[in-house]
């Protein structure tokens, strides 16, 4: 009688523990599907949008600025879709002709999806003298990309030492 | 009899810890350099110097013809500066300083640009900075134009000063829906008298709780506005304008969550363990109180926090259209020439994002 008590409040604590737990495990789930998403990323073929929203001018032009001393920066905000995953992807590079150094640093600052922000991405700096770039990418895995209107907003840097600089907001936008 | 006391208790602790609020909203904290993790500077060393050639405007410009905008902050007296570090400058006390921000806009842009400025002094709204009387002035910019702008810096006491200059383009055009605006900024630090040890500026940071999660892959925030108790939408998505009665108060809330910044060439670094920001509102670029009596909200988040969700109130408006501005500051209080501070080392959190909506303030019949 004191065995089956025994084992009955062991399987109980058991149940109350994994309750206590009931996060860990979905996270885990949730890694183990982006993980999975990754791998199919090669195999997929993946169309994506080069035009830019038309913004104000001078501020949001698909970007692309000469430097001082030569060379040029090009911004550029991306949208690349799957049939089940979108990108966010915000670039930030100098030609290999550019003289000195540059912070660069690029950002999704949100990818939208139907109105809704669906997080951003890290910042990703490097100093950069000609020929550098950065890329941040910001992704969401969803049934089906289609059938929803996808926004991503992107910010860049481009810094001389000192307290100038060039700081391009880009946003592109598509209804699938 | 045991047995059935064992089971109420565990069924107690499981329910007391899941109801258990996550964080401590109360505790206030001073940032350390432990929490930046950085290296301590000796406070005679802080930084390296640059060369104030680099700094002379006409170089900076040379070859940029073609279009966007170019932007810089330089000191009037910059040749006599010796001290001199990334945006960071050290002064004397008690000195009215003055500031050239200059703006280069190409002859390739196709139209005018309008931006409305302001200056910050210590996440406050400075009056008076700027040419015009009132806390900001307007500059048109035509193709080709290579303006300047005069700011002025009251008597500083000795410690640690930041200075952000702000610039809204199109100041008067209808928001977007979602909510984006672009900031044009330039931020620096001023350093009166003797750096002190620790080189920041205490501010009091208030931790926020995390509602959304980066480990269960909740969706990470810079900074959004929502209407929402408990929801993501942004603003009034798809509408640009928020329609409210005469003498209705706006209670709506800020999206932020924690931020880190990769440093490309130094990938094993390990991340940032807690972040640092400062909110502040603005009712038509006029700086207003974001919590009762404090115009701004200091925060501090740790990594797991895709966003917390701060509650934020528009008192009641005249009727007619108002744009509501939110800054966010990252790292607040702590010089620039820090915040990226050599190739291989680490980048903390340097930015300033804005979000702007609109409120539709409708005549009572």
């Amino acid at each position: 009688m004191r065995t089956k008590n025994f084992m009955r409040l062991n399987i109980q604590i058991l149940v109350v523990i994994s309750l206590l737990f009931t996060n860990i495990p979905s996270a885990l789930a949730q890694e183990g599907d982006d993980g999975d998403y990754i791998g199919q990323v090669s195999t997929t073929a993946t169309k994506t949008l080069p035009t830019p929203k038309k913004g104000e001018p001078g501020f949001q032009p698909n970007v692309s600025q000469p430097l001082p001393g030569g060379g040029t920066a090009t911004a550029t905000a991306q949208l690349a879709w799957t049939v089940s995953r979108m990108d966010g992807i915000a670039k930030s590079s100098l030609s290999s002709n550019t003289f000195g150094v540059y912070g660069l640093c690029a950002r999704v600052a949100q990818l939208y999806m139907n109105g809704a922000a669906q997080g951003s991405s890290l910042q990703i700096c490097r100093d950069r003298t000609g020929g550098g770039s950065v890329t941040a990418t910001k992704s969401k895995v969803v049934a089906s990309v289609f059938g929803k209107l996808w926004r991503a907003d992107t910010e860049h840097q481009f810094a001389k030492t000192g307290w100038g600089g060039w700081n391009p907001t880009l946003t592109v936008q598509i209804q699938l | 009899m045991n047995t059935r006391i064992i089971h109420i208790t565990l069924a107690c602790v499981w329910f007391i810890t899941s109801c258990s609020p996550q964080t401590n909203t109360q505790e206030l904290f001073v940032v350390r350099w432990d929490d930046l993790q950085v290296t301590p500077k000796p406070s005679e060393n802080l930084c390296n110097n640059i060369n104030p050639e680099d700094l002379i405007w006409e170089r900076l410009i040379q070859g940029f013809p073609s279009y966007g905008l170019f932007n810089g902050i330089e000191s009037e007296e910059l040749p006599n500066r010796e001290n001199l570090a990334n945006g960071t400058q050290w002064v004397n006390p008690n000195e009215t300083l003055t500031f050239n921000w200059r703006f280069w806009y190409p002859e390739g842009n196709e139209s005018p640009a309008t931006l409305r400025l302001f200056v910050l002094l210590n996440e406050r709204q400075l009056n008076n900075a700027l040419p015009e009387p009132g806390n900001y002035s307007d500059i048109n910019l035509e193709p080709g134009d290579d303006k300047s702008i005069k700011v002025t810096i009251p008597p500083l006491s000795p410690g640690v000063h930041d200075v952000i200059a702000v610039g809204i383009p199109y100041p008067k055009n209808e928001p977007d829906e979602y909510g984006s605006v672009i900031v044009i900024y330039r931020r620096i630090t001023l350093i009166v008298g003797e750096t002190p040890s620790p080189p920041f500026r205490t501010i009091n940071f208030t931790t926020l709780p995390a509602e959304g999660s980066n480990i269960q892959n909740d969706p990470g925030m810079n900074l959004e506005l929502t209407l929402k108790k408990d929801g993501i939408e942004v603003w009034n998505w798809p509408n640009t304008w928020l329609d409210v009665n005469e003498n209705t108060k706006v209670n709506f809330f800020a999206l932020a969550g924690h931020q880190d910044v990769t440093n490309a060439d130094a990938p094993d670094l390990e991340p940032l363990k807690t972040s640092f920001s400062a909110l502040l509102l603005f009712v038509d670029y006029q700086q207003v109180d974001i919590a009762p009596d404090q115009t701004a909200l200091f925060a501090k988040m740790d990594s797991d926090t895709a966003y917390a969700r701060i509650p934020l109130t528009i008192p009641s408006l005249p009727s007619g259209k108002h744009h509501i501005l939110v800054l966010r500051i990252d790292t607040p209080g702590v010089p620039y020439c820090l915040l990226w501070n050599a190739p291989l080392g680490r980048i903390l959190p340097h930015s300033v994002y804005g979000k702007l909506v609109g409120i539709n303030v409708l005549q009572n019949p």
